[in-house]
């Protein structure tokens, strides 16, 4: 991670630049959150999907993923297949035919 | 010894060690949020009652938002400045850091404290008011009030705890049943205990034939425990009082109650005799909800006037205005809905409209029972635990309901439904992980010097990782305040 003046400076002008997005998106968030845009399936995605973009923007920029070692991708994959995976587990459950 | 590759890359892993530690630590936090996120999509869908949506203050959500990112910012330029060995630089940025955690914390602990102060009743007919006990309310305001004639104390069992519950205590007088009075304090308690003990030791004499020596503590108890004898080698005894003991009692106290008699919990040994003056709620309402009286399914559908929480309204003309103002929000939400119906039946002609339920009712739920509508319920809580749950700055009507009324009775604590058990789970969680994270962080800014001076670079990459943990926690916030205060 040695990096040299010239480039940590442009690294702190990314790091405002994405602050301040993550800010407007959240005054985003919460105004879009107003607009009914028709079912609640459509509402729910819209708002989950602009959390998953400030999400992206966290973990790429700020966490530095967007250029970390191969070691760290193999981690993570492992860990994106078992939180899906739960999420799935449970919506299988929820579609279960058999009612208690 | 000196730990290895706390800055130059491993072969292996070709990274240096924090860093690959703390991503697989990171990864088991995302399982653990994971889990608790799949739980609360679970709860939602399943849920058997209207979920609660827009129940919770949306600006503090969001202040809080804009907090945790800003401190996300923070302690990324605290990375930066260390990376540029300018310590000074770093300070400052880190101190915004825990600054702006505690900041985060401190609105968390606004909130929590609004909910715990906040009631809620749901009566036996289904319906619910929520509001604040009066501050002068006081102690009855939940509690049963028994006017007790008799009182039995048990010196063995509980002892003097039952006093404290005594309103009137100073001017109430104990009397034994041969007439004698009696002054019941923990210190008569214990003078009680003590000669319990010393016939213990009597009897145990006079069992191995020391008459003499059971004798002599006999009249060592006569004299120095006069009151002994009246309990008659019982540990229990019936005292009257006079004037009436008033009883004020948390219902977490007592074990059975009816009219004439109560049990107080075992730990308390006492019983009383007398008179059950009320077993009521007194509450000062700023939200109805009597969504039960409007399901189309229900083939008996019952009139809001029915309504049981009518019943209970001191003042006429509120009770009016507040069903004149349930029955205008019903016409126009019904008016809506047929018209709904209607335009839904023409698009499909000969098919039967398939009801939704509850859902579509939340407009039934009359949040504002002032005559300003400028600000909704969820606003004033924050208000009303500062101020104590008074009613100063507004009229809201005050109920007070029997207890047999009420179906179920909690504060908007985790207990209250399974929203809020979530809801505390998680951001009780996260408000750990801050907590923690600070602790971090602040250990970093405070005690980081001396590392810093030796090997800079293993200080910047402590803090590196350190920020890293500060970030996942900013991004479980970033889902969580949607999922919780705006869907």
């Amino acid at each position: 991670m040695a990096d040299s003046p010239e480039e940590l400076k442009k690294h702190l002008k990314l790091y405002t630049l994405v602050g301040a997005a993550l800010l407007c998106f959240t005054v985003i968030t919460v105004l879009v959150s107003y607009v009914d845009f028709g079912s609640t399936v459509i509402n729910v995605f819209i708002g989950l999907s602009i959390a998953t973009f400030k999400a992206g923007l966290v973990a790429l920029i700020f966490m530095h993923l967007n250029h970390e070692k191969a070691m760290i991708y193999r981690i993570l994959v492992f860990t994106f297949f078992f939180a899906a995976g739960g999420m799935v587990l449970f919506i299988l459950a929820l579609m279960d035919p058999i009612k208690i | 010894m000196e730990i290895p590759y706390t800055v130059t890359a491993r072969p292996d892993t070709g990274l240096w060690n924090a860093k690959v530690g703390i991503w697989l630590f990171l990864a088991s936090e995302v399982m653990l949020f994971g889990g608790l996120f799949s739980s609360y999509v679970f709860l939602r869908l399943g849920a058997d009652y209207p979920w609660p949506m827009h129940e919770l203050d949306v600006k503090f959500g969001f202040i809080n938002t804009l907090v945790l990112i800003a401190s996300s910012v923070f302690v990324v330029y605290a990375w930066v400045a260390l990376k540029m060995r300018k310590w000074g630089t770093y300070q400052v940025w880190m101190t915004l850091v825990v600054a702006s955690a505690a900041l985060f914390l401190f609105n968390k602990s606004i909130e929590y404290k609004a909910k715990f102060a906040h009631y809620h009743a749901k009566l036996q007919d289904g319906s619910i008011v929520a509001g604040h006990i009066p501050k002068d309310g006081g102690k009855e305001a939940r509690s049963i009030v028994f006017e007790a004639s008799e009182v039995s104390v048990d010196h063995a069992a509980g002892g003097h705890h039952f006093l404290k519950f005594i309103d009137n205590r100073s001017e109430v007088k104990f009397t034994a049943p041969n007439g004698s009075e009696v002054k019941p304090s923990r210190g008569w308690f214990d003078q009680l205990k003590k000669a319990q003990s010393l016939q213990k030791e009597a009897d145990a004499l006079a069992a191995e034939g020391d008459t003499e020596g059971a004798s002599k503590l006999t009249e060592r108890i006569a004299k120095d425990h006069p009151d002994f004898a009246l309990f008659g080698g019982q540990s229990a005894m019936p005292l009257k009082v006079t004037p009436a003991a008033k009883f004020v009692l948390p219902r977490s106290k007592v074990l059975a109650w009816e009219e004439a008699k109560l049990e107080m919990a075992r730990k308390y040994g006492t019983n009383l005799s007398g008179k059950l003056v009320s077993d009521n709620l007194t509450i000062e309402i700023d939200e109805v909800d009597l969504r039960v009286y409007l399901r189309h399914d229900d083939p008996k559908a019952r009139s809001i006037d029915d309504a049981l929480i009518f019943k209970y309204f001191a003042d006429e003309a509120q009770k009016k205005e507040v069903l004149e103002g349930f029955k205008h929000a019903h016409d126009i939400a019904s008016a809506k809905h047929e018209a709904e119906i209607a335009k839904w039946q023409a698009k499909h002609p000969g098919v039967e409209y398939p009801e939704k339920t509850f859902l579509d009712f939340d407009k039934m739920m009359l949040k504002d029972l002032h005559a300003d509508d400028e600000h909704g319920a969820a606003d004033d809580h924050e208000e009303h635990a500062a101020a104590g749950g008074s009613a100063a700055h507004h009229a809201h009507p005050t109920l007070s309901i029997p207890f047999s009324d009420i179906r179920f009775f909690s504060n908007y604590g985790p207990r209250k439904n399974t929203f809020n058990a979530i809801y505390f789970t998680m951001t009780g969680l996260h408000g750990l992980h801050v907590l923690g994270g600070m602790l971090v962080l602040g250990y970093f800014l405070l005690f980081g010097r001396s590392l810093y001076l030796k090997n800079p670079e293993h200080m910047a990459n402590r803090v590196e990782v350190g920020g890293l943990f500060w970030h996942f926690v900013d991004l479980v916030w970033i889902f969580l305040f949607p999922i919780f205060y705006l869907m």
